[in-house]
C-alpha cells in the first residue's frame, strides 16, 4: 500500500481520524455524514488530503436537495397551484416539474434555485404570469411589501379600525384607516387614508 | 512584494487540481462564507476568477515549517465576492 505523506511538509507520520459534520443545504436542511480529517504531527496542518470525504458530501447535498425539490412542489399543490400552471407562467415544458418531483429526470442548479425563489417569494410567479412587465412587477413587489409592513406594525387599538392594501390594475396603495380620519373618502373604499400610492 | 504568482495558483486551480490541497480551515471559510461545501466547488470557483478585488495583504515564512534547511512563505490575500469581504487563507500546494 502506497504510504500517505503530508503534502506540505513530506512527513509520512500523517495521522487518520474519524468525525461527524453536518452538511447544510441552506433552505433544504441538514444531514449529519462521518468524515475522515488527515493532521501532520511534524506541521500541524489538517485537512481532508486525499479528497475521501467529497463522494460523502455530493450525495449528502444531492439527497437534501432531491428532498427539497419534492416539498416545495407539494407545498404548491397542498396551496392549490397546480404544477401545469407553473411551467405555463414560467414558459418550462409541461411536465417538467412533475419529471422533478417523481424523480424521473433532475433539476439542474438554475432549476433549484428558480424553485427557491417561487418558495420564498411566491408572488414572483404572479410576476410570471404578467409577463414578467416592469410596471406590473413593481406594483405586485409593492402590494406583498406593503403587506408585509402591515403585518410588522403596531397600531393604538382606540384608534385603528383596519389596513390593508389594494392593488388593482393601475395602481397598488397601503391604507390605514384610523377613527379620527373619518372625512377622507378614498377610491370609493369608505373612510380610508391612502398612505402610499404606487401608481 | 508576494513570494509566488497568485495568477498560477489560479490556473492550478482550473487546470490541475489534484496539485491544490486545501486545508480543512480553508474549506470550512468557504463553506461558511460562500456556501462552497467541497473541494471541487471550491477550486472551479476560485480558477473562473471568483475571487474579484483581490488585493495582497503581507507575506511570511511558514512558521511551522519543520525543514529548517529550506525556506517556505505564505502570501495572504483579500477578496471580495459579491458583498462579502474575506482573508485569503494561505494555501499548500502538494509537493512534485
Ligand atoms: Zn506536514
Amino acid at each position: 500500500m502506497e504510504k500517505l505523506i503530508c503534502p506540505a511538509c513530506g512527513s509520512s507520520n500523517l495521522v487518520k481520524s474519524n468525525y461527524h459534520e453536518y452538511v447544510t443545504e441552506n433552505i433544504g436542511g441538514q444531514v449529519l455524514i462521518d468524515k475522515v480529517l488527515y493532521q501532520c504531527p511534524d506541521c500541524g496542518l489538517e485537512g481532508d488530503f486525499f479528497n475521501e470525504n467529497e463522494l460523502a458530501i455530493e450525495k449528502a447535498l444531492s439527497d437534501l436537495k432531491n428532498k427539497l425539490v419534492v416539498s416545495i412542489l407539494d407545498g404548491f399543490t397542498e396551496n392549490k397551484v397546480s404544477l401545469s400552471s407553473i411551467e405555463r407562467a414560467l414558459d418550462l415544458p409541461q411536465r417538467t416539474l412533475t419529471k422533478w418531483k417523481n424523480g424521473a429526470s433532475a433539476p439542474t442548479s438554475a432549476g433549484i434555485a428558480l424553485l427557491k425563489f417561487i418558495k420564498l417569494f411566491p408572488w414572483l410567479l404572479e410576476v410570471a404570469e404578467n409577463k414578467f412587465d416592469y410596471e406590473i412587477s413593481q406594483k405586485i413587489f409593492m402590494g406583498n411589501a406593503f403587506q408585509k409592513m402591515i403585518s410588522k406594525m403596531t397600531f393604538i387599538e382606540s384608534e385603528f379600525k383596519e389596513a390593508g392594501v389594494i392593488t388593482s390594475a393601475n395602481s397598488t396603495f397601503l391604507y390605514i384607516h384610523m377613527h379620527k380620519n373619518e372625512d377622507i373618502n378614498a377610491m370609493g373604499y369608505g373612510n380610508i387614508t391612502p398612505m402610499v400610492t404606487i401608481s | 512584494m508576494p513570494k509566488y504568482d497568485i495568477f498560477e495558483f489560479i490556473r492550478c486551480c482550473d487546470e490541475n487540481k489534484n496539485d491544490v490541497v486545501p486545508l480543512k480551515s480553508a474549506l470550512d471559510d468557504a463553506n461558511s462564507c460562500f456556501g462552497l461545501k467541497t473541494k471541487s466547488n471550491l477550486l472551479d470557483f476560485i480558477g473562473n476568477n471568483g475571487m474579484e478585488d483581490l488585493k495582497f495583504v503581507n507575506t511570511k515564512e511558514w512558521e511551522n515549517n519543520p525543514d529548517k534547511t529550506f525556506k517556505i512563505y505564505v502570501d495572504a490575500y483579500e477578496f471580495r465576492s459579491m458583498c462579502n469581504w474575506v482573508i485569503l487563507h494561505p494555501y499548500i500546494m502538494k509537493r512534485r
